[in-house]
């Protein structure tokens, strides 16, 4: 019997994908931010980093962000539709764990601009299906 | 507060941040990373209901670690539960405090199979800021959105 969370019950409650701005800002894609202020500056316009233009435009950013990984959620999450059986989700469960299992060493030691070739690697480990 | 309770504190930090943030004046540790993989974790289920704090983890290649804080409204008292689950060749058990382990199976499977899938999408491009499938870095191509 799992305990209830006052109207949570974490085995039960229905993953949905979060759209939450906090996540998926500008800030953390930073080579795709729209720079709003290069393009006022070509018309011959100069906008400050706090003007309002530029604030409307990283929100309409983050927002077209947040659809774009809300999306690729759903997809991920219907990856899994084909999968019936409790060992296949049990082997899913596991492969993401490895992941991380072997991301985190790399990171420790390198840094998180490490050598891509080195993840490639690893891709083997770490496929899911 | 159980040990568990404790180790997960000691493995995730105390204080909530409101932001996933890289500490760049010393080394990143797995501490580190797995407090900001948690960050994003703790939104996978959906909102996180008022009082509540939440974490949910990779602890390590076979264990993910779902941990949920709260004030009892009918005492005032503060609680807490964590749970466990191991992936083991046979199946995943689901580890609580004084409950017997029990074999996790059909849609509570299926839900944190999901949750899973969701967490290496979003950690991997919010924390680690690669390609979840690939592992390759996220470049500055348009194709990258």
């Amino acid at each position: 019997m799992t305990p209830e969370i006052t109207g949570y019950r974490p085995d039960q409650a229905p993953p949905s994908a979060p759209k939450e701005k906090l996540v998926f800002t500008p800030e953390q894609y930073p080579h795709l931010e729209f720079d709003i202020r290069a393009v006022a500056e070509e018309q011959g316009r100069t906008l400050g980093a706090d003007s309002p233009e530029v604030a409307e435009a990283n929100e309409a950013v983050a927002d077209a962000y947040a659809a774009v990984n809300a999306e690729r959620d759903e997809a991920a999450t219907r990856t899994l539709e084909h999968i019936s059986t409790d060992a296949e989700l049990g082997s899913s469960v596991g492969a993401n764990a490895q992941t991380f299992a072997i991301l985190r060493p790399m990171v420790e030691q390198h840094g998180f601009d490490f050598d891509s070739k080195s993840v490639a690697e690893q891709q083997g480990k770490w496929n899911l299906n | 507060m159980s040990m568990l309770s404790t180790l997960v504190k000691l493995v995730t930090g105390v204080e909530p941040t409101t932001k996933v943030s890289v500490p760049r004046l010393r080394k990143v540790t797995r501490r580190d990373l797995i407090r900001m993989e948690s960050k994003v974790g703790s939104t996978v289920f959906g909102p996180i209901p008022a009082n509540h704090r939440r974490e949910f983890f990779c602890l390590d290649e076979s264990t993910w670690v779902w941990y949920e804080e709260w004030i009892d409204e009918a005492t005032g008292k503060r609680r807490d539960m964590t749970t466990r689950y191991e992936v083991h060749p046979h199946g995943v058990l689901k580890v609580q405090d004084g409950q017997p382990y029990a074999l996790v199976e059909g849609e509570e499977l299926r839900n944190l199979a999901i949750a899973t899938r969701m967490y290496r999408e979003q950690v991997m491009r919010t924390v680690y800021h690669r390609d979840p499938v690939t592992g390759q870095k996220l470049s500055a191509t348009a194709g990258t959105i």
